[in-house]
């Protein structure tokens, strides 16, 4: 994406929930890029469309908003992006506001809004059908004659229809640039308007836009202003005076806008819809059973419950296949290497074995995103805030914070950054702080490696959620401590709609998942590979043959293949990563952490999956690079301590089983997160803070943990 | 003259003021809640807070602090008019 | 030192080259205030949208 483009740019605008995103992968084609926009959390999406002419625009998909007074830096970034005072982007050719063909009146506001924008409109009226089962009519021909020409279009992305008249719709307004006609503001408050222009030119010199005067006069926080460059003494002195004009033409000059936009468009709406029965009946019904009292938290937890336990079994097949393919790909490379031994170790037990145990969990992770996109869509999502907002309210923040804790589920970077969306910054830093604490889905595959491994089946889903809960359960007083003691926030705001459910579009749904795995596998091929690389250098060199003699000299009448194991584990000691987790491991002692866990721990620090990795090719190599590698979990189940009080005891009990996933979902120790958490709070402090924080915090926890179960088993 | 915090669920109300000066409220009439509006209350969550408006066609979740700054007059038997845009 | 031997060690070398290369720009893009983890952030659970 280059400044220089000399192609035609088209955004995309609409109120949430309207399929917005539908039409863009529609009109698009899922030809799509996804960018940056900096100092916000919203991504770039564009695309390139055709017009059906032949003409190709890219189309800029932006984020849903209700209205151009924005509340959040989040969704200043949409009004920026359509006036044209980004950095890099020029402003769009024209804009296509999606409406939902349901609810015209309030989809309008933010279009008619856009007269002040002076920029070309397609107004594109999405889920036409279920306006048709509703029993609504619409006259898009009488319409569009009384917007002065501007294309309206009825479309059914999702199922495919009217997206070439909306393509064709795109071209005409592309041509005959019909704006959406401005508003006939009352004859004082016109003035108020011409007073703050005026004001305006005077003190910066320079004629201000429509929409910034709009914004100064109507917003009553805006960062116009400050953009602009008008000193706020000036500035509150202009606009108190043109407040008072509005308030002489009748209205509170806060109320004035959206009292007057809505008065226009109720005339002209007049005779365009007929028609219509009950338009929140069926999501009603819904929600009678899904909100309801008692049934409501229930079945949130049930369908919590139920995400996890079958993210466990259906994942459980393509595991296997993974893990299979993983092993044959062992057998095909190791053998031919048979007569260079630090090769076939680094591709065996190095890249296949650290790679593979990494990769194995792509089918959990699927699921994961599959389930959370479809909540989303779903629109449940809005329910489970609204459930669970009073939670959130009473720890001090509101449920806007919902959406970044819970996809903090997924990863905690991103979920940094959509705190952006909190205008408060007490509440925002609450909210960063508390992120790390939702196991993010690179703790997954511990948690599934260690159930795997250790948990019984039945088990298995009651301690992967648990090992979740485990973070929340800190996670609450951590933010009530904060939001009330520490930093003392203000009660926030919420306003949040509940919108109509819908059945999650298959293609939205599985596009989003394919680009989460093509991420994963990147992922895992590019960073976790590199990791593996180092990680089996440090575990494998120095190899001094002198420890093979010792071992020998040691075990003079052991059998020969025992002989090998033993040897092999020595050299693993004598390595560099195992001198350092030695080093360390009494540290990590009462927790019940051999010096391989140690290891693991600290060495995930880069990328937290990296510990399944770590562990891969540290129980590899320790047991040798035979071509018929054992996996991982049968290493760790057969690994028992060699010296110390417990010698001869199986390392991985019950126990340190607990205690290890418990210390993984309590630390915090992802070094990008620790650096975004610093890039959000603006320095080191807090980042700094929640390290020392939580990683004191998971050490106490895990001790206690292993020490009271492993004395009562 | 009451608070919409009052209002029963399934009661109906048609709103009399706001304040616009706080933000809850500016969100409110961007949504198209303005005086004279019917609004119904849906229900409340399960733990007693927020509260599930419905008006002009669509659901909003409101919470009880912010309800009560919002003054209605209860209508007991008036049915929300199936949203004609102009209504 | 034998051919083995330095296959290994150009391989160990250019994945920790890398990594250091990687890290690096991270930080320079988060004194620009760009994103600051190193992976593809795009694909995740974007905010209401």
């Amino acid at each position: 994406m280059s400044a220089a483009e000399p192609g035609l740019t088209v955004a995309l605008v609409g109120n949430p929930n309207t399929g917005k995103s539908t039409l863009f992968n529609a009109l698009t084609g899922l030809r799509q890029r996804v960018g940056n926009y900096p100092g916000v959390t919203v991504a770039r999406k564009s695309g390139q469309c055709d017009c059906g002419d032949g003409t190709k625009v890219e189309l800029i998909d932006l984020p849903g908003l209700y209205s151009l007074s924005a509340a959040s830096p989040d969704e200043q970034v949409v009004i920026d992006a359509l006036s044209g005072h980004l950095a890099e982007d020029r402003r769009p050719d024209a804009v296509v506001v999606v409406i939902d063909a349901t609810n015209l009146l309030r989809n309008l506001f933010l279009a008619s809004q856009l007269s002040e924008l002076d920029i070309p409109v397609v107004l594109v009226l999405n889920q036409a059908d279920v306006a048709t089962e509703q029993g609504l009519k619409i006259d898009t021909e009488l319409l569009s004659r009384r917007l002065g020409g501007v294309p309206v279009v009825l479309s059914s992305a999702w199922k495919g229809e009217g997206i070439s008249a909306v393509r064709r719709a795109i071209g005409e307004a592309l041509r005959a640039r019909v704006r959406m006609p401005a508003v006939e503001w009352p004859a004082l408050v016109e003035e108020a308007l011409a007073d703050v222009a005026t004001g305006v030119a005077t003190d910066i010199g320079r004629a201000p836009g429509r929409a910034d005067v709009e914004r100064l006069l109507f917003d009553s926080t805006t960062s116009v202003g400050q953009r602009l460059g008008w000193a706020s003494a000036r500035r509150d002195v202009v606009i108190r005076a043109a407040r008072d004009k509005v308030r002489r033409a009748g209205y509170n000059p806060l109320a004035a806008e959206p009292l007057i936009h809505y008065a226009r468009l109720r005339k002209l709406l007049e005779g365009v819809v007929q028609g219509g029965g009950d338009r929140t009946g069926g999501s009603a019904a819904v929600d009678q059973v899904l909100l309801h009292r008692f049934l409501g938290p229930v079945l949130f937890l049930g369908i919590m419950l139920g995400f996890f336990g079958s993210v466990f079994w259906l994942a459980k097949f393509p595991m296997e296949w993974i893990q299979a393919g993983v092993d044959w790909t062992k057998t095909v490379v190791a053998p031919p290497l048979d007569a260079y031994p630090m090769l076939q170790s680094l591709l065996a037990d190095g890249i296949i074995g650290g790679v593979g145990a990494f990769l194995v969990f792509l089918p959990q992770i699927l699921i994961l995103f599959l389930f959370i996109g479809i909540l989303e869509d779903s629109g449940y999502m809005a329910r489970a805030a609204f459930i669970m907002d009073r939670l959130f309210s009473w720890c001090g923040l509101n449920g806007k914070s919902f959406v970044p804790l819970l996809s903090g589920f997924a990863c905690a970077i991103p979920s940094l950054l959509s705190t952006r969306t909190i205008e408060d910054p007490k509440a925002r830093l609450a909210t960063a702080f508390v992120v790390p604490f939702m196991s993010c889905s690179a703790r997954f595959p511990v948690y599934a490696l260690m159930c795997a491994a250790f948990i019984a089946p039945g088990w298995q889903p009651v301690v992967m959620i648990g090992m979740h809960c485990v973070g929340l359960l800190f996670a609450v007083p951590t933010a009530f401590v904060l939001t009330r003691l520490v930093l003392k926030v203000k009660p926030q705001p919420f306003v949040l709609e509940l919108p109509r459910y819908q059945m999650p579009k298959p293609r939205d749904v599985l596009w989003r998942m394919w680009q989460n795995a093509a991420e994963f596998v990147s992922k895992a091929g590019t960073v976790i590979f590199a990791i593996t690389i180092i990680v089996w250098a440090l575990s494998y060199f120095p190899r001094d043959a002198a420890v093979a003699e010792r071992v020998k000299a040691a075990n003079p009448s052991v059998a020969e293949a025992v002989v090998t194991a033993k040897i092999q584990a020595a050299y693993v000691e004598q390595s560099y990563m195992g001198r350092f987790g030695k080093a360390i491991q009494p540290a990590f002692d009462p927790l019940g952490f051999d010096w391989k866990i140690t290891v693991g721990v600290l060495a995930s620090f880069p990328a937290r999956e990296v510990i399944v990795s770590t562990l891969g090719v540290t129980y590899s190599v320790g047991e040798g690079a035979k071509a018929d590698s054992q996996h991982l979990r049968q290493a760790m189940k057969d690994a028992k301590w060699q010296e110390g009080p417990r010698v001869g005891k199986p390392i991985f009990s019950l126990a340190a089983v607990l205690s290890l996933m418990v210390f993984f979902a309590l630390c915090s120790q992802c070094g990008p997160t620790i650096a975004t958490l610093a890039q959000e709070t603006g320095g080191w402090k807090w980042a700094a803070a929640s390290f020392v924080y939580m990683t004191a915090l998971a050490w106490i926890v895990s001790a206690l943990l292993y020490q009271t179960v492993i004395r009562l088993s | 003259m009451t608070p919409l915090s009052q209002l029963l669920p399934g009661q109906y109300g048609k709103l009399t003021s706001l304040n616009p000066e706080r933000s809850v409220d500016q969100r409110l009439m961007a949504l198209g809640l303005l005086p004279g509006m019917v609004l119904k209350l849906v229900r409340t969550a399960p733990l007693g807070d927020p509260l599930a408006i419905e008006f002009a066609g669509q659901v909003v979740s409101l919470r009880l602090t912010e309800a009560q700054n919002i003054i209605i007059d209860v209508a007991a038997d008036c049915p929300i008019q199936r949203p004609r845009p102009q209504a | 030192m034998n051919l083995e031997t330095v296959i290994v060690g150009i391989i160990v070398g250019l994945a920790g080259g890398w990594l250091v290369r990687r890290w690096l720009a991270a930080a320079r893009r988060r004194k620009a205030g760009g994103c600051a983890g190193d992976c593809a952030c795009a694909a995740k659970i974007q905010p209401k949208k």
